[in-house]
Order: C-alpha cells, then sequence, then structure tokens
C-alpha cells in the first residue's frame, strides 16, 4: 500500500514537474517564438523533411518575434528560395520572398495579417510521378471557401510566376502567371493574370475578384485557342462568378469558334453571344460532405451565326442532385428551343461552307423551329426521353417547303456509356420545288456512281451496338402531295413519298408519281402513275410505271416495269396491235408499212433493245420527247444507238461506247435513205469476188 | 487554245474560268455540256437554281469530273471563287476478275489495264465480259462492277449460272411466210451451247439476205436451258438500191439494183442488178427459189448474167445462164454453203487470146466450208477459216467446142495472234491453187474462154502486181498462191491499222505443172475502219526472177491500191 501511495506520489509530482517545465517553455516559446522559429531550427527542419522534400536557399532571414502577449508577427525573406515535393514531383523556385504575417489571437480565433507579402522571380516545374493511382475522394466536392480567409486581412500579395511547367507523360504545358492582392474595405481584392499554351494551344485568363465575408465575386476573362481540331477558339468575357457557402452562380457571355469537321475543315466564328448562366445551391447546408444540390442552367445563344445575324438558340436545364453521387444522381428537366428567322440569310452565310444549303433550296424564306425537351435521372440504366419538334415554314416565288416533324430522341444510359435512340416522324405537309432545267440531250449524271470508291473500304467491326440509332418515317399526305416544276413537263409533277430510314437497314419505302402530261411521242401523253421502290443499291431500285398516249383511233398504254437500271417495257394498245406496230407508231408516227427501210430496221432495233433492256430510262425518255431519225442495236455488244433530232436542227447520237466490240457492220446508216454497205461483189465469179463498201441509197416498198 | 477559253492566272497558276466563280486548272482540259454547266455554275433563267452555293458545285463537278476520270480533284475556295485543280487523271493498274469460270478467267481482257477509270469504262467492261461469257453458254449471267480509284483498281464480280444449251427457239411468224422460213439462217442448233455470237451470225445472214428489215432474239434462261425467241421487223419486200463504190482495180463502181425478197411462202428471192466500172460493166438477174413445198435449205438458183470485161491483157463480152441447185449446212461451229448446176456461156474475145462468139455448156459449182466466227468477224477480220473449192467443167462434144476442167481451192484463216481482246495483232493467211486441164495449148488456143484460165495480181492475191498482170495476156492453166499479213490493230490511233504483208506466187501453162519465176511481193498498208467502213490501202513491190520459163518481162515494179469495204 505504502509503495502505491508513494509510486502515486512521486508520479505526480514527475508528472506536475514536467507540466511546469513544458508550461514554461511552452511560455517562453509563446513569448519568444524567435527560440523556435529561427535559422537554425529551420535548417533542421530541412533535414529532417529531405526524404521527402528538398528545402534549399541564397539566404534566409526568419524573424519571429511578440508585439504583446497574443500578438504575434513572423517575417520570412529569402532569395532564391527553392523546395522540391519529391513524391508529388513539384520543384518550384523563387527568387525573392518576403513574408510579413502577424497573428492575432485574443479572439481565440487566430486573425491573420499578413503584410507586404512577394514571392517573386517564380519557377514552378511540376512532373507528377507515374505511380498507383490514389484512391479518390468518394465524398463529392465543397463549395465552401476555405475557412482562414475569413479571418485574413492582407495588405498586399504579389505573387510572379515566370515560368510555370506542368509535364506529363502526353503533354508539357508552360505558363507565367501574376497574382495581385490587397485588402480593400475589409474584402481582399485580386487580380490574376496568366497566359500560357502547348504546341498550338494557347490560353489567356484575366481574373479579377474579391473575396469578403465568405464570398467569392470574379469576373473572369479568358480564352483558349486550339484546345480541340473543332474548337479553334472559345472565350468568356466578362464571366461573373459569384460562389458562396451555399451557391455559385455564373453568368458568362461567351464566344465560340468552331471547326466543322469535314473533309475540308471549315472554321468560323458562329455565336457572338453566348450567355450561359449557371445557378447552383446546396440544398441542405449543415449536411456537409454529402451535399445535395440543385440548380438551373441557362444558355442563350443569339445570334448563332453571327455573320448574319441570324438563329437564336434557348436552353434552360434545372437539374438536382446529391453531389457525391453526380452524375447518376443528376435529375434534369430541360427544353431546347432553336429558332431561325429568315432560313434564306441562314442559305446566304452557308454559301461559302463546305455544308451549303444546295440549289433549290438556298432561295427559300422563312422560318424554321427546333424544339426540345427532356425531363429524367442519369442514373444507370435509366431511360430518358426527349420530346422533338422541327417546323419549316418556307417559300419563294415558285417554291414552298413546309415540314412538320415529331418524334422522340430516347436516352439511355448503359454502365458508363450513353445511348440515344431517335424515333422521327417528318410530314412534308406542303412542298413545291423547281427541278433545274434539263435540255432535250443527254442528262448528266447526277451523284457519283456509286460502284466506284475512292478508296478500299475498311471492313468495320459492327459487333458493337452502336450508340446512336434511328428509325425515321419521311412521308407527304395523300391529299396534299408533293409537287415538282420540270420543264419537260406541262404540269406540277405530283409526288408521294413514303421512305423509312432505320439505322443499320437499307433505306425502304415508295417514290409514287400521280398523273401528269408531259410531251412524249409528239403527243400529249399522261404518265398515270410512276413509282419507285427505294432500295439498297440506285440499281436494285424497283420501278412501276404506266404511260398513256391517245391517238384517234388507239389508245397505246406503255408499261415501265423492273429495276430502274434495267427497266423492262411493255406496249400494249385498245384495241390491240402488234408490238412493232405500236412502236413505229410512237416513233415515226406512222404505221409500219407506211414505213422505209431504215425506219423499219429502227423499229426492229428499238424493239430488240427494249426486249433486253438496254435503254435507260433517260435515253428512254429522250427517244420518247424528241423526233427520232434512227435507233441502233447490237444485240451481241448490247450496245444501243439512237440518233435524235433536236429542236435547232442539229441530230444527237445517244449511245454506248462501242469500242472493242466491232463485228458485224456491214450496214452502216448515213441519213434517210442512204447507208454505206458492204457487199460480197460478184459471188458467183471465182476472180471477181470481193468485199466492196458501197455508198448506197435504196428504197423499199 | 488561249482564244477559246478565258484563261486567268494568279498564284503563278494558269486557271479556266469555268463559270465566274469556278476556276479549274489546267486550262483548256475540262469542257462541259450546256445541262452539266447549268448544275455548276447556276441558270440565270431558272430563279430557282442560279445560286449554285460553292459546296454544290464542287458535288457536281465531281461527279463530272468522275465521268472524265478525274477523281482526286484539288478544291479552294478562294475570293476569286472556287480553284479546281484537276491533278491526274486515274488510269486502271490491275483489273480483277472474281468468281469467273476458268476459260472466261483466263481470257486476255486488254483496254482495261492502263485505261482511264470511268464510269463508261467499267460500262463498257461490264459488257465485254457479259459478251464473253454468253459466247460459251453463260447466256445469262450477272456481272456487278466495282473499282476503287487510289489503287485503280476494278474488280468485276462475275455471277454466271450454269452453262445451258438452246432447248427451245420459236420464231414470230412474217406475213406471207411459212413460220419456220427464218430456220434456214440459223448458225446454231438446238440442243449446242448458247452463243451469242451465232445468233448475231443469224441476223446477220437474214439482214444479209434482206429477208426482212430489222430481227432480233429474246433469251429467255431456264433451270434447263435457254429458250429463244425471234422477233421480226419484215418491212417492204421489194428494194430499189442505187449506189457507188471505189477501188484502184475498177475505180468508180456504179450500182442499181431492184429486189424482191419474200416471194412466196417459202422466202424466195429475185433481184435485178446492173453495175458498171472501168474494168467491168453488167447486168444480171439472179433468183434463189426455194423450190420445196416446205421450209428448207435446198434451193434453185437460176442466174442471168451479160458482162463486158475490159482488162490489162483482153477485152471480152460474156453471157452466162446458169441453173444450179444449192443447199447450205450448218454444223456446230461451221457452215457450208455451195451449189453446182449447168451453165449456158456465150464469150466474144474482142482484144487478147480467146474465143470468139463461142457458146458453150459448162457444168459449174462452188463450195464454201466457214466458220462461223470468219462470218462473225467478216468486215472486221480477227478469227476464223473460210475453205472455198470451185470448179466449171466443159466438155467437148458436150454442147462444148472445147474440153476444160477448171478446179480450184482457196483459203482464208484470221488468227488473232497473241490472243488479246480485243486483239492487238492479228495474222492472216491466205492462198490458193487451182488448175484447169485442157487438151489445148494456153499460150496459143483461142479456144480456152478466160475464165478456165488463170490469171494472178491484184489486191485478192499478189498485192505488188497489178490486177490480172501475171503471167500475161496468154494466162496460165495452173496457179498457186500464198500470202500472210500482219495487221496490228491497236498500234496507232484513230482507228489505224499499219499492215505488213508478203504474198507469193506460181503459175504454169500447162495442168498441174508449174513454170518459173516465182512472183512475189512484200509490201505495207494502212487499213482505216472508218465510221463509215472500212478503208484499205497498199503498197508493194513486185518481184520476179528474170529469164524464167513463163514470162520473159520484168514485172518489177511498185503497186498501190486502195479499197473500200474489202478484207483480207
Amino acid at each position: 500500500m505504502s509503495v502505491a501511495k508513494k509510486l502515486f506520489k512521486w508520479g505526480w509530482r514527475v508528472s506536475l514537474g514536467i507540466f511546469v517545465v513544458l508550461s514554461l517553455a511552452f511560455l517562453a516559446v509563446w513569448t519568444w517564438p524567435q527560440l523556435l522559429i529561427n535559422r537554425a531550427n529551420v535548417e533542421r527542419l530541412a533535414n529532417l523533411l529531405r526524404p521527402s522534400t528538398d528545402l534549399s536557399w541564397g539566404s534566409l532571414d526568419i524573424k519571429a518575434g511578440s508585439h504583446s502577449f497574443f500578438r504575434k508577427h513572423l517575417l520570412i525573406e529569402a532569395k532564391d528560395f527553392c523546395f522540391r515535393l519529391k513524391e508529388s514531383g513539384v520543384d518550384s523556385c523563387f527568387s525573392e520572398v518576403s513574408i510579413p504575417l502577424e497573428i492575432d489571437i485574443a479572439h481565440w480565433v487566430p486573425h491573420y495579417h499578413l503584410g507586404a507579402t512577394k514571392l517573386l522571380g517564380g519557377k514552378i516545374n511540376i512532373e507528377p510521378k507515374a505511380g498507383p493511382e490514389e484512391k479518390k475522394d468518394e465524398e463529392g466536392g465543397n463549395l465552401e471557401l476555405p475557412g482562414f480567409l475569413k479571418y485574413l486581412n492582407l495588405v498586399s500579395l504579389v505573387v510572379g510566376v515566370d515560368a510555370f511547367t506542368l509535364r506529363t507523360p502526353t503533354t508539357t504545358l508552360k505558363a507565367t502567371a501574376e497574382l495581385n492582392a490587397t485588402e480593400k474595405d475589409e474584402n481582399i481584392v485580386f487580380r490574376f493574370r496568366g497566359t500560357g499554351g502547348e504546341g498550338k494551344k494557347k490560353f489567356k485568363a484575366d481574373i479579377s475578384g474579391d473575396i469578403g465575408d465568405g464570398t467569392l465575386l470574379a469576373l473572369v476573362t479568358a480564352d483558349a485557342q486550339n484546345l480541340a481540331d473543332s474548337l479553334p477558339g472559345v472565350g468568356v468575357t466578362k464571366c461573373r462568378i459569384t460562389l458562396t457557402e451555399q451557391s455559385l452562380r455564373t453568368s458568362c457571355p461567351a464566344s465560340l469558334k468552331l471547326t466543322i469537321p469535314t473533309k475540308k475543315p471549315y472554321t468560323d466564328d458562329f455565336a457572338a453571344l453566348i450567355d450561359l448562366k449557371v445557378d447552383l445551391k446546396r440544398k441542405d447546408p449543415a449536411f456537409k460532405g454529402k451535399d445535395s444540390i440543385g440548380g438551373n442552367v441557362s444558355l442563350n445563344i443569339e445570334p448563332v451565326i453571327r455573320r448574319v445575324k441570324e438563329g437564336r438558340l434557348e436552353f434552360r436545364s434545372r437539374f438536382d442532385g446529391e453531389v457525391a453521387k453526380l452524375p447518376n444522381d443528376l435529375s434534369l428537366d430541360s427544353h431546347l428551343k432553336f429558332e431561325i428567322k429568315d432560313f434564306r440569310r441562314v442559305s446566304w452565310a452557308m454559301q461559302k461552307m463546305p455544308w451549303g444549303v444546295p440549289e433549290p433550296l438556298n432561295s427559300l424564306r422563312g422560318p424554321i423551329t427546333i424544339q426540345a425537351s427532356a425531363k429524367g435521372k442519369l442514373s444507370p440504366n435509366s431511360e430518358t426521353p426527349v420530346p422533338l419538334k422541327f417546323e419549316t415554314r418556307l417559300s419563294s416565288i415558285k417554291q414552298r417547303l413546309s415540314l412538320d416533324g415529331s418524334g422522340e430522341l430516347l436516352l439511355r444510359r448503359v454502365k458508363e456509356e450513353f445511348k440515344t435512340h431517335l424515333k422521327f416522324q417528318l410530314q412534308l405537309s406542303d412542298v413545291r420545288l423547281v427541278l433545274p432545267r434539263l435540255e432535250h440531250k443527254a442528262p448528266p449524271r447526277l451523284a457519283p456512281d456509286g460502284r466506284i470508291k475512292l478508296r478500299p473500304e475498311v471492313a468495320r467491326n459492327v459487333t458493337k451496338e452502336p450508340s446512336f440509332t434511328y428509325e425515321i418515317e419521311i412521308l407527304s399526305p395523300p391529299e396534299n402531295p408533293i409537287r415538282l416544276v420540270s420543264n419537260l413537263a406541262g404540269a406540277d409533277i405530283p409526288v408521294n413519298l413514303s421512305l423509312k430510314l432505320k439505322s443499320g437497314e437499307p433505306a425502304d419505302g415508295i417514290i409514287r408519281l400521280g398523273q401528269f402530261p408531259v410531251e412524249l411521242f409528239r403527243r400529249v401523253a399522261s404518265v398515270d402513275r410512276f413509282e419507285l421502290r427505294v432500295a439498297d443499291k440506285p440499281e436494285n431500285q424497283e420501278i412501276n410505271g404506266r404511260i398513256t398516249i391517245a391517238y384517234t383511233d388507239y389508245t397505246i398504254r406503255i408499261l415501265i416495269l423492273g429495276l430502274a437500271s434495267e427497266p423492262h417495257v411493255k406496249f400494249l394498245s385498245e384495241p390491240p396491235l402488234p408490238e412493232d406496230q405500236v412502236m413505229a407508231v410512237l416513233l415515226f408516227g406512222k404505221p409500219i408499212d407506211d414505213l422505209d427501210n431504215d425506219e423499219a430496221a429502227s423499229v426492229g432495233s428499238a424493239r430488240a433493245a427494249v426486249a433486253d433492256s438496254a435503254v435507260s430510262l433517260a435515253s428512254m425518255y429522250l427517244l420518247a420527247s424528241t423526233p427520232v431519225e434512227s435507233v441502233g442495236y447490237d444485240q451481241t455488244t448490247g450496245v444501243f444507238t439512237a440518233k435524235i433530232r433536236l429542236g435547232d436542227g442539229t441530230s444527237l447520237n445517244l449511245g454506248s461506247d462501242t469500242r472493242s466490240l466491232n463485228q458485224l457492220g456491214v450496214r452502216k446508216r448515213l441519213g434517210p435513205d442512204w447507208t454505206v454497205t458492204t457487199y460480197l461483189q460478184n459471188p458467183l465469179d471465182p476472180i471477181e469476188r470481193s468485199l466492196t463498201a458501197f455508198l448506197e441509197w435504196s428504197k423499199g416498198y | 487554245m488561249a482564244g477559246l477559253f478565258s484563261v486567268i492566272s494568279f498564284a503563278q497558276e494558269d486557271f479556266e474560268k469555268l463559270c465566274p466563280r469556278v476556276l479549274i486548272s489546267p486550262p483548256g482540259v475540262m469542257s462541259l455540256s450546256e445541262t452539266e454547266r447549268l448544275l455548276v455554275c447556276g441558270d440565270p433563267k431558272n430563279t430557282s437554281w442560279n445560286n449554285i452555293p460553292e459546296s454544290q458545285a464542287r458535288f457536281h463537278l465531281s461527279t463530272f469530273l468522275q465521268d472524265r476520270g478525274y477523281f482526286f480533284p484539288d478544291y479552294t475556295s478562294t475570293k476569286e471563287g472556287l480553284t479546281v485543280r484537276l491533278g491526274d487523271r486515274t488510269v486502271v493498274k490491275k483489273f480483277i476478275l472474281k468468281n469467273a469460270p476458268e476459260d472466261v478467267a483466263k481470257h486476255r481482257f486488254r483496254k482495261v489495264e492502263g485505261e482511264t477509270l470511268t464510269p463508261g469504262l467499267l460500262d463498257n467492261t461490264k459488257t465485254r465480259v457479259r459478251h464473253r461469257l454468253q459466247t460459251m453458254g453463260y447466256a445469262c449471267p450477272e456481272v456487278t462492277m466495282e473499282a476503287v480509284a487510289s489503287t485503280g483498281t476494278i474488280t468485276a464480280q462475275v455471277d454466271a449460272g450454269k452453262a445451258l444449251r438452246v432447248i427451245r427457239a420459236d420464231s414470230d411468224p412474217i406475213e406471207s411466210l411459212s413460220d419456220e422460213v427464218p430456220h434456214r439462217y440459223r448458225a446454231f442448233a438446238l440442243g449446242e451451247l448458247y452463243n451469242s455470237d451465232y445468233l448475231a451470225v443469224t441476223v446477220h445472214r437474214i439482214l444479209e439476205e434482206g429477208l426482212v428489215q430489222s430481227t432480233h432474239f429474246t433469251t429467255d434462261c431456264k433451270e434447263d436451258g435457254v429458250f429463244l425467241g425471234q422477233r421480226f421487223v419484215p418491212g417492204p419486200p421489194r428494194l430499189v438500191k442505187i449506189g457507188f463504190g471505189v477501188d484502184t482495180e475498177q475505180l468508180l463502181i456504179a450500182r442499181a439494183s431492184w429486189s424482191h425478197n419474200r416471194l412466196g411462202k417459202m422466202g424466195s428471192s429475185l433481184e435485178l442488178m446492173a453495175s458498171a466500172s472501168f474494168r467491168i460493166q453488167e447486168v444480171g438477174a439472179t433468183a434463189k427459189w426455194y423450190y420445196l413445198p416446205y421450209p428448207s435449205r435446198y434451193f434453185l438458183r437460176p442466174s442471168l448474167r451479160i458482162r463486158r470485161n475490159v482488162e490489162q491483157h483482153f477485152e471480152s463480152y460474156e453471157g452466162r445462164l446458169q441453173f444450179a441447185p444449192g443447199m447450205t449446212w450448218d454444223g456446230h461451229h461451221v457452215g457450208l454453203e455451195g451449189h453446182f448446176g449447168p451453165v449456158l456461156n456465150f464469150v466474144n474475145t474482142v482484144v487478147g487470146i480467146g474465143p470468139d462468139n463461142s457458146k458453150f455448156l459448162s457444168w459449174g459449182g462452188d463450195l464454201a466450208f466457214r466458220s462461223h466466227y470468219y462470218e462473225f468477224y467478216r468486215t472486221s477480220p480477227q478469227k476464223g477459216f473460210e475453205i472455198r473449192a470451185e470448179t466449171n467443167l466443159t466438155f467437148r462434144n458436150a454442147l462444148s467446142n472445147v474440153n476444160a476442167q477448171l478446179f480450184r481451192v482457196q483459203f482464208v484463216q484470221n488468227l488473232n495472234a497473241l490472243g488479246l481482246d480485243p486483239p492487238w495483232l492479228v495474222m492472216s493467211f491466205r492462198g490458193g491453187a487451182g488448175t484447169t486441164i485442157t487438151d489445148e495449148d494456153a499460150t496459143t488456143s483461142s479456144l480456152i474462154p478466160v475464165e478456165f484460165k488463170h490469171f494472178l495480181g491484184g489486191s485478192k492475191n499478189l498485192r505488188g502486181f497489178g490486177r490480172l498482170e501475171l503471167p500475161d495476156e496468154k494466162g496460165a492453166l495452173t496457179s498457186a498462191f500464198f500470202g500472210t499479213e500482219l495487221r496490228f490493230t491497236d498500234l496507232l490511233p484513230f482507228n489505224l491499222h499499219p499492215l505488213a504483208f508478203i504474198d507469193a506466187g506460181v503459175m504454169g501453162r500447162r495442168s498441174f505443172a508449174f513454170d518459173t519465176p516465182l512472183f512475189w511481193s512484200p509490201g505495207g498498208g494502212m487499213r482505216w475502219e472508218s465510221p463509215i467502213g472500212v478503208i484499205r490501202t497498199t503498197l508493194a513491190h513486185g518481184f520476179s526472177n528474170a529469164g524464167g520459163s513463163l514470162s520473159q518481162a520484168s514485172h518489177n515494179h511498185w503497186q498501190f491500191y486502195f479499197s473500200f469495204g474489202e478484207e483480207f
């Protein structure tokens, strides 16, 4: 017992002694902080830290002291002060450092008074070491400003970084920066200016603002160039940022320079006035670390196309979510509206762009509106429908283009990937378009020959589901078909259209021409119908057409069937006539018995060519719409030739390339009744027998 | 050149102003059709198409440039407008035939590799591949063409199907003719492999005969074979013709004829003809009478000819009335045509050695055995052969005062020497041998009619000598010749075919015997497949060994020939 007592007694005395010593030591250090904070201790500290941090200086002067019991002061002045954090790869030097700091703890909460602080001639080199990835903080961000800023008084702060270098395995970023901060009306007023870049990438920022009463107000003017190939320029001017404990609010007029990634990328300043407003609020300030946020984002761009001051885009979105679970927990309620008041201006502005509006559309005037809205959550496996609306009311003197589209874009999040599916119906409510003026000559090819690829096609791995799929239906109302205006037709050509476009599948649908008059075979004929079933390739498109031509004594019907590339044509008549009789009437306007030899031969050739589907639709039209002089067809080679008489008195030869395919050319037509014919002369005379060509006139009866 | 189009220069480069806002370099290479121009430059007469944006102009222009073989033009948007640098034309470096039957895959197609890649070339190549397949039984082949411009590769994907035989061939009726009349012209038979060239030969025979104005076949491929249908446009049966020809042997030739080509139900024909040239003037009538009561290949060929010959060594008047039965036959790849019958002759030789006012009976005939491809390529020889045998027999005391029997065999063989398609070198051979058996002396007897004598020289045998120049005015009783010609069909542009040849011949005054000298003539020439027919010229030097027993005169000289329509 006495031993225990003794031990307790000694223990108490020793503890009291230690406490007294420590208290005296603390009091001494508190009273004379230079006892602890001095150059020798800093050198010792540098040696202690050396395994992880290098500290060095050219000259170092540390003055610590007390103004009173509660007010301490510290002055650090150094030349060529450098520190290197080995693990994080930060290597910094400042040529001149001066930090005068006073700490006042009279009110139990430390108040900092920073005098004229200078960190000049900075050279900061950061080269992060590759290593195991740090586990990310699961908790979300915090909207608060650092707490000490509330109790900081500042006379002035000047930080100059002459060379900042950030090296990563993929990039090297270089920058300079300058920060000036002073205290004014109890607020810290600061201005930061920095420039930097890497290769073609350049950025510049000028941030000024003040911090006071727990609120940061900042004006940001910044621009960046060539951040990405498609983004050669982006900038904000006087972007106002207000950050408080509870909220973040931004209002940013921005500019945007975009490059459209086409074969020859096109770059332009698209939008002059972009106003991006972000209003973000913490919902439960008390529940730190698992903040719930809610807010609004609004984006207004007007004009979208700066050059012609046209186009307005409005985007408003309200969002809510728990910061820690973003973006999975993000709920969105968004609306987008894009309006063009006068499409003609847009066409004009796009005139020189790679995707300029083609004729005959670019002369149309009127509005275009696109609207979309979305309400849903971005959580995995959720589906968010985005209803879409599209409307045009375009017109010109001769044309109209009124389209009404509606549909839905379904946003789906599968794991970390977003998938979108567009289901859209476009109704061609009122369409009248003028076709190019075509002459009665061989029509030009209107699109590149699909058989010829510019480069070898690379086989694509299509096993992965694409991120964007679509189902688009395009149709014209039967009661108001599309009307096409052509100089070749006597009236508008009515067209009904029903097309289905589905991703990964060939287009399907029918283009149906209604009845219209057209001059064919020197008469006003009626195209009763002409249907084209769309297929994967142009050569596989099926056609079904019927043309009626009324004569005094009979009616001729021409049926065009089969594939567009090899049309089958049938000639029918009421009352029934032999096919050669029908063709004689069509081609030469007279019965076959009244034809001369060449005309009769032409009828035969035309029949053979039509039977072999050797006449293209275009050639067939030309044959039908212009007076025919002669038709020739080499059935062996499939070479079709025709001579048609043009309005100006000249003749035009239609037909295929005949080189390398010469065989039995014993009779060559030169003109009506005139031929060059090669005869076997004197076939019964062994001496005189020979082939001789004669320029010959012939007449049959 | 500069006067033809507007040229402007900037950036040290010349551009042609295709339209106000489209400049193209180099100038003078590209021209647009009127409709193409409207689509590239805009249409001032059509307000909806008068303002073509650069992108659309570029799209249309790219399409039109494809047609001309330019696949990689360089477009630049400048303040002057859209500038287009055409670059080089894309040339086909490789032609691949995929999935083709072995015999077609081995076929050596030319004029694909080395040609400018255009959609037209694809069409043309497709036609050629299809045609080739259709000559080998693949009646309804599918050929899909593809090309890659950057590699200059053309691929023809072939789906030939089965090689099919013709199992049925129907003809449309021709008014007033028996249904099967057209069958006698067929160069094919049921059960044979389909060959579209033989259909063409059939069509050609019918048109040459003048039976109808136009005819063609329809081909319907079934699982077990091909169904053919033949359609006709008969046209008028009677035909009047007046024509002119020209060559250096006869100079200007005028010809007029009247014919009726659908006489009776069997399609017999009658032609009345008159022709005149510097050498020959004649009138005649020829009929082809299909005498059997059903359509057949057997016919009677009565003919009457009255002619005046004015040749280098003789001048004669001839009358000839023949009544010859004849027939045609066609086998798998060859055909036969022949006739033989009595001929009542009248000959009056006014200059040279020959009978005066002689009338005699002879028996004459002709048999031609030829491949279908000889007919197919007759006006552009490159393949096939013909062997022709002729005879003319007259016997003393059989309504004749002279005993003479002429026999002659001739042949022509054309070869596509390197087997290329189209051919690059055509090699042709021709030759003939003939003799007249008679107990008369050819040099002195005036009883032997000229047509029983043998002469050589001229474009038909020895081209280094004048027409019928050899041996002399007395003629010969035996002759033989051989000639070979090399024709380069793709050495020169504009369908000009240079040719080189050598002909040689020997003759004899007696039957079955040759005398010296040997006549030979090397030479060259040019053949032009003009738009209106074949024009052929040759220049050759005739050589004969001096001092021969046949002729003392020198025949060494240059000889030029020009002909229109004539072939080797």
